[in-house]
C-alpha cells in the first residue's frame, strides 16, 4: 500500500456511518463520490484512506432504513446514484449526535487540566 | 430492530443477483469518471488522473467484493455453493458414494430402531396420571433370600393403615380364568381379583358405569365386575346397555357388569374382567403367613422414594417385633412402577444398544476411511484452491458437506430400515412388541437427526483435519494420484485398526451369547416333549357339592381309560398343571424326624397332582421306588408322595427317601403324613436356564388333575379331533380348552433368548462386513497409490507371487493390529455381559480364538482381490503413468 495512506488514519465504520449521515443532513442528497469528497474536506484531509470503505457503509445504512437511494444525473449529466436522509436517518443522527456530545463532555472532564475533581 | 431490517434485507439480498451487480458497476463506473475529471480539472494528465482515483478508491474488486458480503449473508452463499458443489462431486463418484451412503445407512437405521424401542420402554408416558408416584411393594425376606415375594393380607393392611408417605395402597391377584359362552367354545381370560380401591389407586375410572364400592368386598357381596373396553367390544359387542348384563365363570358364578374400563388400560397383564376380592374370615386375619398377593401404591406429593422406604422399613421392623415367628426378617422392598415393568427388558436393551452403536461407529470409521483415500486423491485440487485464495476452514466447511450431504443420504436411508427393522421385531417378538415404538416418535426423530449431524461431523472432520496446507509446487508436479500426506496415511491406518478391533469385541460378545444359548438347549429338560398333546379339561358351569364332585371324579377317569384306548395314543395321564409352576400349588412342609422351622420360616413345596401313568407319558424317569398305581388313588389310600431327584438330595443326603415321610402345613386341610415311594428325575419347567426346583406329586384323585397329557404315536395335531369327540361322547358337558403341543410351549419359551441372539448375531456380522469393506478399501487404494512403484517392482524381476504376498502383508500388518486392540477390548468388556451368559465365562478362550480366526479370514478375503488386481499391473503401463 502506500507510504502517504498510511499517515491518514483509517477510521470506524461506526463514525464514518455518521460522517455520512452528517453529511447528507448539511448537503442534502448526495452521490457516493460527493459525500466522499465532502468527508475528507470537513476533515481537513486528516481522514479517509480509500472511498471504497464508503460503499459498504452507505448499504449498510440503507438496510437499516437511515438512507434512501435514487439514480439520477450528476451536474455534467452523468448518470449517478443519490443519497438521501430519511426521517429514521434524521432521528438517528440526532440521538447520535447527542450521544457524541455527553461523552466528549464527560471525557474532557477527566482529561481537563488540573485532573479529576475530588 | 434496524438489525432485524437489515437482516431480512440481506435475506433479500440473496436474489436478483445480477441486476445488482449491474447496479454496482454503473455506480463504481461513474465514481471513477467523477473523481478522473475532478482530477483533470486540478491539472493532473489522464493516466495520473486515472491512477490517482483508482488508488483513493482502494481498489475495485476489493469494493466490490465488501459490497458484496454486505449486501447478502455470505456465509449461506457459500453453503449453497459448497452444498452444490458437493452434490456434483458425490454424483461423479457413484461407487464411493453408493459406498459410503449404505454402510452409513445401516449404523444410522440401527441406531434408530433401537432407540425407537428404548424411547417407547422407557420415556413413553405411562397410561395413569402421576404414574412416577406409582409403586410395586414387595416382602422382602432375608431367611428365604426372596428379594421380591408376593405380600400377605394382613401385612398389606398393616403397611396401608401404618404408613403416612403412600397415599393409598392396593393389592391384586391375577390369573387365567375360563368363562362358558353361550353354544361356542370356552374362552379363557386374562382375570384379575383385586381389593375395591384398585382403580383410585391407579387413577383410572370406568369409562362406562362406576368402580367398585368398599363394602363389595365384604365376602357373599362380591359378585360384581369390571370389564376392559376391549372384552367390551368382543364380548358384548360394544353394547351400550352393558351395565346389569352378566359375566358367568366356568364354576357357574355370575358376576354382574358395573363397569367398563376405557380403551387401552389392562393392567396388570393384558386384564379383561376384574373382580373384587372378598376379604374376611381366614384371609383377613390369620393369613400373615401366606402370601399371595402383589401390592401397588401411590406415593403422595412431595415425599420421596427414599422417605418412603424408610418410613415402611420402620413399619416392617415394628411388625417383625409383633410377630417374630412369620414376619421376623421381612422387610418392604418399593420399586417404582417403571422400573418393574422395564426391569427384564433394560438390561437386554442396553446391551443392543451399545452393540449397535458400535456398529454405527464402525461405519462412520468406515466411511471417514473412504473419504480420506479419496482427500488424498484430491491433494491437487486442494493445493489449487489454496492457491485461489482458500482459507483452510473454507476447505473443511467443503469436507464436511460432502460428509453433511452423504449423512443426510443415509439417515433418509436409515429411517426406512429403522421402520423395517421395528416392522420385523414386532412380528418375530410379541413380547418386545408390546414395547416397540413409532419411528416418527419427536424424541426419535430428534436422536435421528443428532446421531445423522454426529456421524458426518466425525467423517467430514476426519478427512478434513488431515488435509493440510499441501506444499503448493510440490503437489502442482505430483502426479494426479499423489502421495498423500503423511498424516492421512497414518490416520486411515488407525482408522482400519480401530474397525478391526471394534469389530472383534462385537464379535466375541455375540459369539459368547450364542454359545449360551447352545448350552441351553443342551440342557436336558427331564423329559421328553416330542409328540405330546396337552389340554385342559372342565365341567362348566358344575356346583360343588360332594355327589357331583363324585361323577366328575368318574367322569375324567372313565376319559383317560378312553383316551388311552384311541389309535394314536400311547399313553395318557394327567396332571394338575403343566409347565406352569409358578401358578404350582406351594405350601409349607415340614419333614418327620428333621428339625423344623417356626411355622412361618418354613420351606414351601410346589405340590401337584398326578395320575399314575403321568410320569410315563412325560418321559420323566423314576430313579427309585415306584410310581403311584390305581390303588394309591382310591379314597382311604394310605397317602403316599412322589418327590424329585434334588429333594432327595437336599433333604435326604446320606439316606435312603423312600418310607420317609413329611406332612404340609396347610390352612386349607389337615394334611396327613405323607409317605415318600418314589423318587423321579428333575423337571426343568421353568425354563432351562432355571436351577430344577423341588417338586412333589400327590396321585390324584381327580378334582385337580383336569390337565391332560397324552403321548401319541405321530404328530399330536392329528389325534385332536378324536380327543374332542371322546370328551364329549364321555359326557356332552365336558368342555375341552387351552389344546396345545408340548414342544411348541416350550419353544415359546426359548424364543426371546433366540431372538436375542439372532440379533446380535445379525449385528455382529454387519461389523464383520463392514470391516471386511473398509479393509478391502484401504488395500485398493495403496494399490493404486503404489502402481508406479510395483511396475518398477516387476521390471526388477518381481513376479506376480512377491507382489501379491506384498499387497497382502501391507493389509494383514493392520489386521494383526486390530486383533491385538480387539483382544484387549473385548477382555476387558464382556465381563459387563458376564450376568447373561450361561455355561460359559466371560474370557471363553474358544470363542475368542474362533473369532480371531473368523477376522483373519475375513480380512485375508479382503485383501485378496486389491492384491490379485496388484500382480495384474502391466510394468510398462505403471512407469509411463503419470
Amino acid at each position: 500500500m502506500g507510504d502517504k495512506a498510511g499517515e491518514k488514519k483509517d477510521v470506524w465504520q461506526g463514525t464514518l456511518a455518521l460522517m455520512v449521515l452528517k453529511t447528507l443532513q448539511g448537503m442534502g442528497p448526495l452521490h457516493g463520490y460527493g459525500i466522499a469528497r465532502r468527508i475528507e474536506q470537513t476533515s481537513g484531509d486528516q481522514l479517509m484512506v480509500n472511498y471504497g470503505t464508503l460503499y459498504p457503509a452507505l448499504l449498510k445504512l440503507e438496510q437499516e432504513g437511515y438512507v434512501s437511494s435514487e439514480w439520477g444525473f450528476s451536474d455534467n449529466n452523468r448518470k449517478a446514484k443519490y443519497y438521501k436522509l430519511t426521517r429514521a436517518g434524521r432521528k438517528q443522527l440526532n440521538k447520535e449526535e447527542r450521544e457524541w456530545e455527553q461523552t466528549t463532555a464527560i471525557l474532557a472532564r477527566f482529561l481537563a487540566p488540573g485532573g479529576e475533581r475530588a | 430492530m434496524r438489525q432485524l431490517r437489515a437482516w431480512f434485507t440481506r435475506l433479500g439480498g440473496l436474489f436478483g443477483k445480477e441486476r445488482r451487480e449491474r447496479e454496482l458497476s454503473v455506480e463504481m463506473e461513474s465514481h471513477l469518471k467523477m473523481h478522473v475529471e475532478d482530477n483533470l480539472r486540478a491539472g493532473m494528465t489522464p493516466e495520473q488522473a486515472r491512477r490517482e482515483a483508482l488508488l483513493k478508491l482502494g481498489g475495485v474488486e476489493q469494493t466490490k467484493e465488501e459490497y458484496r458480503a454486505r449486501r447478502g449473508l455470505p456465509f449461506l452463499e457459500t453453503s449453497f455453493r459448497d452444498l452444490y458443489f458437493a452434490a456434483r462431486v458425490l454424483h461423479k463418484n457413484p461407487g464411493f458414494t453408493s459406498i459410503v451412503v449404505l454402510t452409513l445407512a445401516i449404523g444410522i437405521g440401527a441406531n434408530t430402531a433401537i432407540f425407537g424401542l428404548a424411547n417407547a420402554a422407557f420415556f413413553r408416558p405411562l397410561p395413569y396420571p402421576h404414574a412416577e408416584r406409582l409403586a410395586f411393594l414387595w416382602q422382602n425376606n432375608r431367611r428365604t433370600g426372596e428379594a421380591e415375594g408376593l405380600v400377605s393380607y394382613p401385612n398389606f393392611s398393616d403397611w396401608r393403615s401404618q404408613s403416612h408417605s403412600f397415599a393409598d395402597m392396593a393389592f391384586f391377584m391375577s390369573g387365567k380364568s375360563i368363562l362358558t359362552s353361550k353354544g361356542g367354545d370356552p374362552e379363557f381370560i386374562s382375570g384379575g381379583l383385586v381389593s375395591v380401591n384398585f382403580f383410585s389407586v391407579l387413577g383410572v375410572s370406568p369409562a362406562i358405569g362406576r368402580s367398585f364400592s368398599p363394602d363389595e368386598q365384604i365376602p357373599g357381596h362380591a359378585n360384581v365386575s369390571v370389564i376392559s373396553y376391549h372384552f367390551w367390544r368382543t364380548r358384548f359387542g360394544g353394547d351400550p346397555q352393558v351395565l346389569g348384563r352378566s359375566v358367568v365363570a366356568a364354576n357357574g358364578e355370575k358376576h354382574t357388569v358395573i363397569g367398563v374400563m376405557p380403551p387401552g388400560f389392562s393392567f396388570p397383564d393384558k386384564t379383561d374382567v376384574w373382580t373384587p376380592r372378598e376379604v374376611g374370615g381366614f384371609f383377613k386375619t390369620k393369613a400373615r403367613q401366606y402370601p399371595n398377593q402383589h401390592v401397588i401404591g401411590r406415593l403422595n406429593p412431595g415425599v420421596t422414594w427414599t422417605q418412603a422406604q424408610a418410613e415402611l422399613d420402620t413399619i416392617a421392623a415394628r411388625l417383625a417385633a409383633e410377630y417374630p415367628a412369620i414376619d421376623g426378617g421381612v422387610g418392604v422392598r418399593i420399586v417404582p412402577l417403571r422400573q418393574q415393568l422395564t426391569q427384564k427388558v433394560s438390561q437386554g436393551l442396553v446391551l443392543l444398544w451399545a452393540a449397535i452403536a458400535g456398529v454405527l461407529l464402525i461405519a462412520c470409521l468406515n466411511a471417514a476411511n473412504l473419504i480420506l483415500a479419496r482427500a488424498a486423491g484430491r491433494a491437487k485440487e486442494i493445493s489449487i484452491r489454496y492457491s485461489l485464495g482458500a482459507t483452510r476452514s473454507r476447505i473443511i466447511k467443503q469436507f464436511l458437506c460432502e460428509s453433511l450431504l452423504l449423512a443426510s443420504m443415509a439417515a433418509a436411508a436409515g429411517i426406512l430400515l429403522a421402520v423395517w427393522i421395528l416392522n420385523l421385531v414386532a412380528k418375530l417378538n410379541p413380547d418386545l412388541a408390546k414395547l416397540s415404538g413409532s419411528v416418527f416418535d419427536p424424541r426419535v426423530l430428534a436422536y435421528t437427526i443428532a446421531i445423522t449431524g454426529l456421524t458426518s461431523l466425525v467423517c467430514g472432520l476426519l478427512p478434513a483435519l488431515s488435509a493440510p496446507k499441501v506444499d503448493l509446487s510440490r503437489a502442482l508436479r505430483e502426479a494426479s494420484s499423489g502421495h498423500a500426506a503423511p498424516s492421512a496415511q497414518a490416520l486411515r491406518k488407525l482408522l482400519i485398526v480401530a474397525q478391526v478391533s471394534l469389530a472383534f469385541v462385537l464379535l466375541v460378545g455375540s459369539g459368547l451369547l450364542v454359545r449360551s444359548l447352545w448350552r441351553i438347549f443342551a440342557v436336558p429338560p427331564g423329559f421328553d416333549a416330542e409328540h405330546v398333546l396337552t389340554l385342559h379339561v372342565y365341567w362348566p358351569g358344575a356346583p360343588a357339592n360332594s355327589t357331583d364332585e363324585k361323577k366328575r371324579n368318574s367322569l375324567y377317569m372313565e376319559l383317560l381309560a378312553r383316551l388311552r384306548a384311541l389309535p394314536g395314543v400311547i399313553s395318557a395321564g394327567a396332571t394338575s398343571n403343566v409347565l406352569f409352576p409358578s401358578e404350582m400349588y406351594k405350601v409349607p412342609f415340614v419333614i418327620e424326624g428333621q428339625p423344623t422351622e417356626p411355622s412361618g420360616q418354613r420351606p414351601f413345596l410346589p405340590n401337584g397332582e398326578a395320575t399314575p401313568d403321568y410320569f410315563r407319558v412325560m418321559g420323566i424317569p423314576l430313579m427309585h421306588g415306584r410310581v403311584f398305581t390305581r390303588a394309591d388313588t382310591i379314597q382311604d389310600a394310605p397317602p403316599v408322595i412322589i418327590i424329585d431327584e434334588t429333594m432327595a438330595q437336599r433333604y435326604w443326603p446320606n439316606e435312603e427317601p423312600i418310607g420317609k415321610r413329611l406332612k404340609f402345613d396347610d390352612p386349607n386341610f389337615r394334611s396327613p403324613w405323607f409317605t415318600v415311594i418314589g423318587v423321579v428325575g428333575d423337571v426343568r419347567q421353568e425354563g432351562l436356564e432355571q436351577p430344577a426346583g423341588l417338586v412333589s406329586y400327590v396321585p390324584s384323585d381327580g378334582e385337580w388333575a383336569d390337565d391332560l397329557v397324552l403321548r401319541s404315536r405321530n404328530d399330536p395335531r392329528t389325534i385332536v379331533a378324536a380327543v374332542r369327540e371322546q370328551v364329549r361322547s364321555v359326557d356332552r358337558n365336558l368342555a375341552v380348552a387351552n389344546v396345545g403341543v408340548l414342544s411348541d410351549l416350550l419353544s415359546l419359551r426359548e424364543s426371546q433368548r433366540k431372538f436375542n441372539a439372532l440379533l446380535l448375531g445379525s449385528l455382529a456380522s454387519v461389523a464383520l462386513l463392514l470391516a471386511a469393506i473398509g479393509i478391502y478399501g484401504t488395500v485398493s487404494y495403496w494399490v493404486k497409490q503404489r502402481t508406479a512403484e510395483i511396475g518398477i517392482r516387476m521390471a526388477l524381476g518381481a513376479d506376480q507371487k512377491n507382489i501379491f504376498r506384498l499387497a497382502v502383508a501391507r493389509g494383514m500388518i493392520l489386521i494383526f493390529a486390530g486383533l491385538v486392540v480387539g483382544f484387549a477390548g473385548a477382555l476387558a468388556g464382556t465381563r459387563l455381559i458376564a450376568s447373561l451368559l450361561f455355561g460359559v465365562t466371560a474370557y471363553d478362550p474358544a470363542t475368542f480364538c474362533a473369532i480371531a480366526i473368523l477376522l483373519l479370514l475375513a480380512s485375508l478375503a479382503a485383501c485378496w482381490i486389491p492384491a490379485r488386481r496388484a500382480t495384474r499391473v502391466d510394468p510398462l503401463v505403471a512407469l509411463r503413468y503419470e
